[in-house]
């Protein structure tokens, strides 16, 4: 539509101001036929116009129903886990009977066994051999005068009058 | 003779008599004692054995009553008494206790001065009932040669400042001789054994 303003010619059509129009599916009517449709005059038993929207969006609506599944699932798994968690029931008096039997069971001493310690016969001998081994070599070697007079005779009778002097001194 | 040379004679007379006083210990006289007197008194008084190595014994008196009082050290050559020494907590209250009886039973001490400088030798009379001493050692000479000396200031390693205090009764005479003849019999032991090692050093 063309209207004069202020003596100029203005195109005032919808596909002039907005642009044009996106595309859009042929509608269908309800019998699945192909509508005819004249651009720009919908016809009255089309559906709505489907509105723009990004692929892979969610709608608001739809959004809120998930958030609200999932909060009554977490709800419901929290009261689920309270409930595992919550004490047993109060036992019976034959439950009661049989832990104290537990128990006592478990204060009783423990008897004690002595170990025992085989020793192999070969094992036996072989430390039985050993030792004189090392008897042999401990009377053949001399006497060690550092372990027989390692200090003076008196050493700890020196000591003593040495600590005793610091209080006459 | 006047006055002031009268007054003299009179505490050279008394001082002589306090200084000649014998030294005891469980009312037995310390210069003449043997092993058995002293150990027999020491256990009636309260004290009890702890240690023995031949004539060096040691006891726990803290229940004897001298205030403070921890151990008892007593060392016999043979027969013949040496020292005996006590060894007291590290508490001030009681070392103070201590000190005033000691004055008033062995009357004033004194302390020999050891400055090399001035006053090496001299003697000084400190006053042991003050609440806090730290006047060196103070001795009481008894019936030679007996003497009694206090001191705060004996080294001991295992205590916290290395020093505590002890009452040593002592016979120097004897002390010394001890410690010459085990120095003497020590450096012989280590002139042996210089030989019997002289091809290792």
């Amino acid at each position: 539509m063309q209207r004069p303003l202020y003596g100029l010619a203005v195109d005032l059509t919808p596909e002039a101001v907005i642009g044009p129009a996106p595309l859009r599916p042929a509608p269908v009517a309800a019998n699945g036929a192909p509508t005819v449709q004249v651009q720009g005059a919908p016809s009255p038993n089309a559906a709505p116009a489907p509105t723009q929207q990004l692929q892979g969006a969610v709608r608001p609506s739809s959004a809120r129903l998930v958030a609200a599944a999932v909060a009554v699932g977490a709800m419901a798994w929290t009261i689920l886990m309270a409930a595992s968690r919550s004490d047993p029931p109060p036992a019976t008096a034959a439950q009661t009977a049989s832990v104290g039997k537990a128990v006592a069971a478990s204060q009783a001493p423990i008897p004690v066994v002595a170990p025992r310690v085989a020793k192999a016969p070969a094992q036996a001998s072989k430390s039985a051999a050993a030792n004189k081994a090392s008897a042999a070599i401990a009377a053949r070697r001399p006497a060690d005068p550092f372990e027989s007079r390692a200090e003076p005779p008196d050493a700890d009778l020196a000591a003593t009058l040495e600590r005793l002097r610091e209080g006459i001194k | 003779m006047n006055w002031k040379a009268l007054l003299a004679s009179f505490v050279v007379f008394v001082t002589t008599q306090v200084s000649a006083a014998e030294l005891t210990l469980f009312d037995v006289e310390l210069r003449t004692a043997t092993p058995e007197q002293l150990h027999r008194a020491a256990l009636a008084a309260g004290a009890r054995p702890l240690i023995r190595s031949g004539g060096h014994r040691i006891y726990d008196v803290t229940k004897v009553g001298l205030p403070g009082a921890r151990r008892l050290e007593v060392l016999f050559d043979g027969e013949r008494f040496v020292i005996a020494a006590y060894t007291f907590d590290d508490d001030s209250r009681s070392d103070h206790e201590l000190r005033r009886l000691l004055a008033a039973k062995y009357g004033p001490a004194y302390v020999i001065l050891k400055d090399l400088v001035r006053n090496d030798g001299q003697r000084y009379e400190p006053d042991l009932t003050a609440r806090h001493y730290d006047m060196g050692d103070a001795r009481w000479d008894m019936e030679p040669p007996m003497q009694l000396v206090y001191t705060q200031h004996a080294f001991n390693p295992t205590k916290a400042w290395h020093e505590e205090v002890r009452l040593s009764y002592v016979n120097p005479i004897a002390f010394e001789a001890l410690e010459k003849r085990l120095r003497a019999a020590g450096q012989q032991a280590d002139k042996a054994r210089a030989v019997q090692l002289r091809r290792s050093f």
